[in-house]
């Protein structure tokens, strides 16, 4: 694990919900997300974003859909029984969008990396990110909590 | 006077924050007009005018950069300007954004009030704090 790659997660994740959500962040430490997965297999938006440039990879966001639709809700200005399901798989792709490049940002503000576009995926858990070296962070905010994984290949 | 401004984003919810902050900006706005990717812009410039364009680098099809430059190439459009809003924060993006003609840059994040600022800036008009309203339309979002 990189832990400048992993400062450069949080810093970049708590600058998007504290910005545009108004969400402060904290983050779980050692634990891995085991009984976060659990809780949520079923009931989850995951989102996944490629990218390139110095080293590859790809960045996972695990967001339980109840957390996506309050999210959703507030960046949006709608009620919560008004906003769709698909609406609230849009806000976590731009979140993710939004977290990918500002990690990169952080890390090295002078390499350029190359971000692909947000896809909704079916995965369940983070083993199916396939990752050889991960960077797993377990996000709460007052709402719920939510996680995210990197992995450089 | 009113500005027709232009909005570029592949994010449905992205292009309607943009839309809300600038609705309560206090800048002067005329209509708000949008598009997916790039592609889709020119085809709006095509048949609209607009005052003004704010634009995302990331999108499918055409992305913010070879939009930015297929503009500029065209006489009766470089002029326009372009704030590109991205998620793009290296130096050497934003470098090359400015080169090929944009006039501002907004990195997302953004607050609303970053982009109240740019749009001023860049259109040229005072900066004054916005007044704004008690309608639903507030900037939590």
């Amino acid at each position: 694990m990189n832990r400048n790659l992993m400062t450069a997660m949080r810093t970049s994740i708590s600058e998007v919900m504290e910005t545009m959500f108004f969400e402060p962040i904290e983050f779980s430490e050692g634990t891995d997300g085991s009984v976060f997965f659990d809780e949520n297999r079923k009931n989850l938006i995951v989102v996944n974003v490629k990218y390139q440039g110095p080293f590859s990879g790809d960045l996972c966001c695990f967001m339980p859909k109840d957390l996506a639709l309050s999210l959703a809700s507030n960046f949006l200005g709608e009620e919560v029984s008004d906003v769709s399901d698909d609406q609230a798989g849009e806000v976590v792709k731009e979140i993710v969008n939004m977290t990918a490049g500002g990690i990169f940002s952080h890390y090295d503000k002078n390499a350029v990396f190359q971000i692909g576009i947000p896809e909704i995926i079916k995965k369940t858990d983070m083993d199916d990110c396939g990752a050889e070296d991960a960077h797993f962070l377990l996000a709460e905010t007052v709402i719920g909590r939510f996680a995210l994984n990197l992995t450089v290949l | 006077m009113a500005y027709n401004i232009l909005i570029v984003d592949d994010s449905l919810p992205m292009r309607g924050i943009l839309k809300r902050i600038i609705n309560v900006s206090g800048f002067m706005v005329g209509q708000i007009f949008e598009a997916a990717n790039g592609k889709a812009a020119l085809e709006v410039i095509d048949r609209e005018w607009c005052d003004l364009i704010l634009t995302d680098y990331n999108m499918p099809v055409m992305n913010g950069l070879d939009f930015l430059i297929e503009l500029k190439k065209n006489d009766l459009y470089r002029d326009v300007p372009v704030i590109m809003v991205t998620t793009e924060g290296s130096e050497r993006m934003v470098k090359k954004f400015m080169e090929n003609g944009a006039s501002d840059y907004v990195k997302k994040p953004f607050t609303p009030e970053a982009i109240r600022k740019k749009l001023n800036k860049v259109m040229g008009e005072t900066d004054d704090e916005p007044e704004f309203d008690d309608s639903d339309e507030d900037l939590d979002f």
